[in-house]
C-alpha cells in the first residue's frame, strides 16, 4: 500500500508586488533534518529560489545541525503560469517532508496591519532619533532553526531602508524563546507591526511590546502583569503567576521588577 | 513605594541568584530609604554581604556612605 503525504500548508504565495528588494520563503519540516539536506532540497526548489547556486554554495555540507524551519531566498513570480509552476512545486515537497511554507515579500507591507496578540506600548511614542524596535516572545518550545529565519524577518524589515541605517541588530534568547528586533534611527521603524504580523504567521507571538535595544540579558516580550496588577492588585499578580505556564521565573521577576520600579516612581 | 518593594521581593523569591534582579531590588531599596524608609536601608544591609561584589559596588556607590 503507497502512503500518501499529508497535504502541504502554503500561505503567501501571491504574484510579485511593488518592491522586490527582498523576498523568502520559511519552509516548516514535520521532522528536525540535518541543515545539509537543504542542498538538495534548494536544488529541487531551484525555480522559486533566488540564485540558489549561490545559496547551495553557502550552505555547509557536513554539519550535525538540525533545522526543523529554515528560510530560502525567493522570486516572487508573475501572473499565470509562473505562479501556477510555483505552487505545483511547492506542494510536490510535501513528499520531502515540507509541512507548511510561507512566502513574504517586502512589497506587501502594510502600515497598520490588525495583530492576534497583545503589543504593550502601542501605539508607541513617536521619535525620530535613537533606535526603536519590538520585543515579542514566542509561544511553545524553540525550534532548531529559528535564530536564522527570525534574521530573515530583520533583513526582510530593513532591505528598503538599507541605505539611512546607522545600526540594527536581531537577537533570539533562544532558552526564553524571545526576540528583540531593532533598528536606528527610529523613524525607519513604521512598519514594525506587519513584521511581527508576518513572524506571527510562522512562530505564533504570545505578546509584545514596543521599544528600543534592552540591555538585559533576557529578552522579555512584554508584561501582562500590568494588566493583572491594574484590574486585582498583589492578589491578581499572584493569581496569574501561579495560573500561567508560557513564561520563566526569569522572565517574570522581571516583570515584577518593570512593574515594582513603575510603583515606586509614579510611572 | 511599599507596593513596589512587594512585587521586588516577590521577583527576588522567584529568581535568588539572577544579578539583574538582585541588582534591582537593591536600588529599589535604596530608592525607599531616601524616601525616608529607614527599615529599607536596614534589608539592605542584611542582604548586601550575600550580594556579588560588582553589586555591592553600585550598592555602596548609590548610597555614598549614607548608612
Amino acid at each position: 500500500m503507497v502512503t500518501r503525504a499529508p497535504p502541504i500548508s502554503v500561505s503567501g504565495l501571491e504574484p510579485s508586488a511593488g518592491d522586490t528588494t527582498f523576498a523568502f520563503v520559511v519552509l516548516k519540516f514535520r521532522h528536525a533534518l540535518r541543515r545539509e539536506r537543504l542542498i538538495p532540497l534548494t536544488r529541487y526548489l531551484a525555480a522559486l529560489v533566488t540564485d540558489a547556486d549561490a545559496v547551495i554554495d553557502r550552505l555547509p555540507d557536513t554539519t550535525d545541525e538540525l533545522v526543523t524551519v529554515a528560510a530560502l531566498p525567493w522570486t516572487p513570480p508573475q501572473p499565470g503560469r509562473e505562479l501556477d509552476a510555483q505552487r505545483k512545486l511547492i506542494e510536490s515537497t510535501s513528499e520531502l517532508g515540507v509541512e507548511a511554507a510561507r512566502f513574504v515579500q517586502a512589497g506587501t507591507r502594510t502600515a497598520s496591519p490588525e495583530v492576534r496578540f497583545p503589543v504593550d506600548g502601542h501605539p508607541p511614542a513617536s521619535s525620530d532619533r535613537g533606535a526603536f524596535g519590538i520585543a515579542f516572545k514566542l509561544a511553545g518550545p524553540p525550534l532548531p532553526g529559528t535564530r536564522s529565519v527570525l534574521a530573515a524577518f530583520h533583513a526582510l524589515w530593513i532591505a528598503p531602508h538599507r541605505a539611512e541605517i546607522r545600526n540594527a541588530a536581531m537577537i533570539y534568547d533562544q532558552p526564553h524563546h524571545a526576540a528583540e528586533l531593532w533598528v536606528e534611527p527610529a523613524q525607519l521603524a513604521g512598519d514594525v507591526l506587519w513584521l511581527v504580523s508576518n513572524i506571527d504567521e510562522v512562530f505564533p507571538i504570545v505578546r509584545a511590546r514596543h521599544g528600543g535595544p534592552s540591555a538585559s540579558s533576557v529578552v522579555l516580550g512584554g508584561n501582562p502583569l500590568r494588566v493583572a496588577y491594574r484590574e486585582g492588585g498583589e492578589g491578581a499578580v499572584d493569581r496569574w503567576v501561579a495560573d500561567q505556564t508560557e513564561w520563566s521565573n526569569a522572565e517574570i521577576a522581571r516583570m515584577l521588577c518593570a512593574l515594582a520600579r513603575e510603583l515606586a516612581t509614579g510611572a | 513605594m511599599n507596593a513596589g518593594l512587594a512585587l521586588s521581593r516577590r521577583a527576588l523569591a522567584l529568581a535568588p541568584d539572577d544579578a539583574e534582579i538582585q541588582l534591582a531590588h537593591a536600588m529599589l531599596l535604596v530608592d525607599v530609604a531616601r524616601a525616608g524608609t529607614r527599615t529599607a536601608l536596614d534589608e539592605l544591609r542584611a542582604q548586601l554581604p550575600s550580594l556579588p561584589p560588582a553589586i555591592r559596588a553600585r550598592i555602596e556607590q548609590a548610597v555614598d556612605g549614607r548608612w
